[in-house]
């Protein structure tokens, strides 16, 4: 009796010292997590997502500390960290998608305002025909003038450099430009107001 | 030798191996699990407070001292367990923590003063902008310059987005940019009003002598200031009515030559007075331009070659109607709303002194 007990006690020391050291480190779930958070930052998602990326950045950092730790323990399971290292590569997934969709939201805006420039631009160019200007042409109007075709080549360098920068850079360019040709529409309007009055 | 006891003796080796190498893994050094995750989340902390942006160097190093801690870390797990030493991870991830702290305090503070200081700094250049579109944008001669002032005010655009979108890095370069540009047309427009003031004093003593000669002989004066847009009369040296005047386009300075869309400067009398009919516009006051001053001057022009010798100086310039148009529109004339020509041509007549001046009060005023 006292022998079988010490020959169980024996074999399961050495089984516990056996398996103990052969938990594997889920180095496949670890390389695939990190291919996965390397797409999504090929994809900008650090531009364009930020929040999530660093997010998405944690959540590898957690299962990196967490396999570490692990590796420091006696009897060790990677159960929990292969499903944390599965789960990065489906928030990378996820990241990587909503940065293309953030991309095409940009584009998207970058061409309406655009649009809405040409459409200023043509409307103040109809304006300023209807403005005051009697027998010479008069400064502020030729401020003005000056101040449509500065927009205009604004806006064609806006155009331009869609693709070639980042797309918030663009559309804060963009933005600029309608403010400015929104500003001399109301500023024409309000002219063409007073001079109408008389 | 009885089979039990020699069992037992091949096993208990093992056992006692298997005790011992429990034992030292329990009392052994662990890693530092506490402080790595501290580290971690200070990081992370700190990368929501923008550190990365606004305190760079400490997040860097920050970043770094964690990056060497987790590297030893892997390093120290690949050992075998009694070798292990987590003393250089403990310390790393006791720095990056501390490190990543710092760098969360300084963002904080860097964003406040660079939000502080952005914001003042676009109020002023906004000031700049709006004096400039107010005092210079009439200015003839900073067409020459408008294109770079226009780039300046589209830079100073993106820099008030940047700013409402907290991007205060971005927000803040734009607006140098931007300050640089328009520092630099102000500074243009300033000197070009500068060197026409030059003519102040002049000026001044041309208007104190149309009043005095009004005063003296108990009649009509009127006074045009061209910068202001006014027209000034006065009756025996007290000014009785002010109006609203539109200039030709190329306003500022002297009239040098026919076609120059300029209105002269100088003491003038009305010579004739143009009811509906004779005149192209709702009545006009002739005024004697060119006067002895002005063909004196052209011909010392054309003397120096300032202006082609076929060049004339031109005539025809009259204070007259169908202006209050709030543009400088006309060929050199002075234009007046038609209620206004009304008042001032009722109470003039042939001979009345006209005095034309750049401005009355002095650059200084005006700027300030």
């Amino acid at each position: 009796m006292k022998n079988k007990f010490l020959l169980s006690l024996s074999a399961l020391a050495i089984a516990l010292f056996v398996f103990s050291g052969c938990a594997k480190v889920p180095q496949a779930e670890i390389d695939n997590a990190n291919v996965a958070i390397e797409a999504a930052k090929t994809a900008q998602a650090d531009v364009y997502v930020p929040e999530a990326f660093a997010a998405l950045q944690d959540s590898m950092n957690v299962a990196v500390t967490s396999i570490e730790a692990k590796k420091s323990k006696l009897f060790k399971s990677y159960k929990n960290e292969k499903a944390q290292l599965i789960n990065v590569v489906a928030i990378s997934e996820d990241v990587k998608a909503k940065t293309e969709a953030r991309i095409n939201e940009l584009k998207a805006e970058i061409q309406q305002t655009l649009t809405d420039i040409t459409t200023i631009v043509e409307e103040n160019k109809t304006l300023i025909t209807q403005a005051p200007k009697g027998k010479g042409g008069s400064t502020v109007l030729m401020a003005i003038k000056a101040e449509i075709a500065t927009i205009e080549t604004s806006a064609a360098e806006v155009q331009a450099a869609v693709g070639t920068e980042s797309f918030i850079a663009t559309l804060d360019k963009a933005k600029a430009v309608k403010e400015q040709a929104s500003n001399i529409n109301n500023e024409l309007k309000a002219v063409i107001e007073k001079y109408t009055k008389k | 030798m009885k089979r039990p006891f020699k069992k037992i003796l091949i096993l208990s080796p093992f056992l006692i191996l298997f005790i011992i190498v429990l034992i030292l893994f329990i009392t052994k050094d662990k890693p530092p699990i506490a402080e790595i995750k501290d580290a971690q989340q200070s990081i992370s902390q700190a990368k929501n407070a923008h550190a990365d942006k606004y305190a760079k160097k400490l997040f860097k190093n920050a970043s770094t001292s964690y990056d060497i801690a987790i590297k030893f870390w892997k390093e120290e797990n690949e050992r075998f367990f009694l070798f292990r030493d987590f003393d250089l991870v403990k310390e790393q991830s006791i720095k990056a923590a501390k490190l990543a702290k710092a760098a969360t305090a300084e963002a904080q503070s860097n964003t406040k003063n660079l939000n502080r200081e952005v914001k003042r700094e676009i109020d002023s250049l906004k000031e700049k902008i709006d004096y400039f579109e107010k005092h210079f944008d009439q200015i003839p001669q900073v067409d020459a310059f408008r294109k770079q002032h226009n780039k300046g005010k589209l830079l100073f655009a993106e820099a008030r987005l940047a700013f409402e979108k907290s991007d205060l890095n971005l927000a803040k370069l734009k607006i140098d940019q931007s300050k640089k540009i328009i520092n630099s047309t102000y500074f243009q427009a300033e000197n070009i009003l500068k060197n026409y003031f030059k003519n102040f004093s002049e000026w001044q003593r041309w208007s104190k002598n149309a009043i005095s000669f009004s005063k003296e002989n108990n009649t009509y004066s009127i006074v045009v200031d061209k910068f202001a847009r006014k027209c000034f009369l006065y009756y025996a040296g007290n000014l009785k009515e002010t109006f609203d005047i539109d200039l030709g386009s190329n306003w500022m300075g002297e009239k040098n030559q026919q076609g120059d869309k300029s209105t002269p400067e100088g003491n003038y009398k009305i010579i004739d007075k143009k009811e509906n009919g004779r005149s192209r516009y709702h009545k006009a006051l002739l005024i004697n331009y060119p006067n002895e001053d002005d063909l004196r001057r052209f011909a010392e022009n054309k003397r120096k070659g300032l202006v082609s010798s076929n060049r004339r100086l031109g005539n025809l310039i009259e204070i007259h109607g169908d202006g209050g148009k709030g543009a400088d529109w006309t060929e050199g004339c002075v234009a007046l709303s038609n209620r206004d020509i009304d008042r001032l041509y009722s109470k003039c007549s042939v001979g009345t002194r006209v005095t034309i001046v750049g401005s009355l009060r002095p650059l200084s005023e005006i700027i300030n």
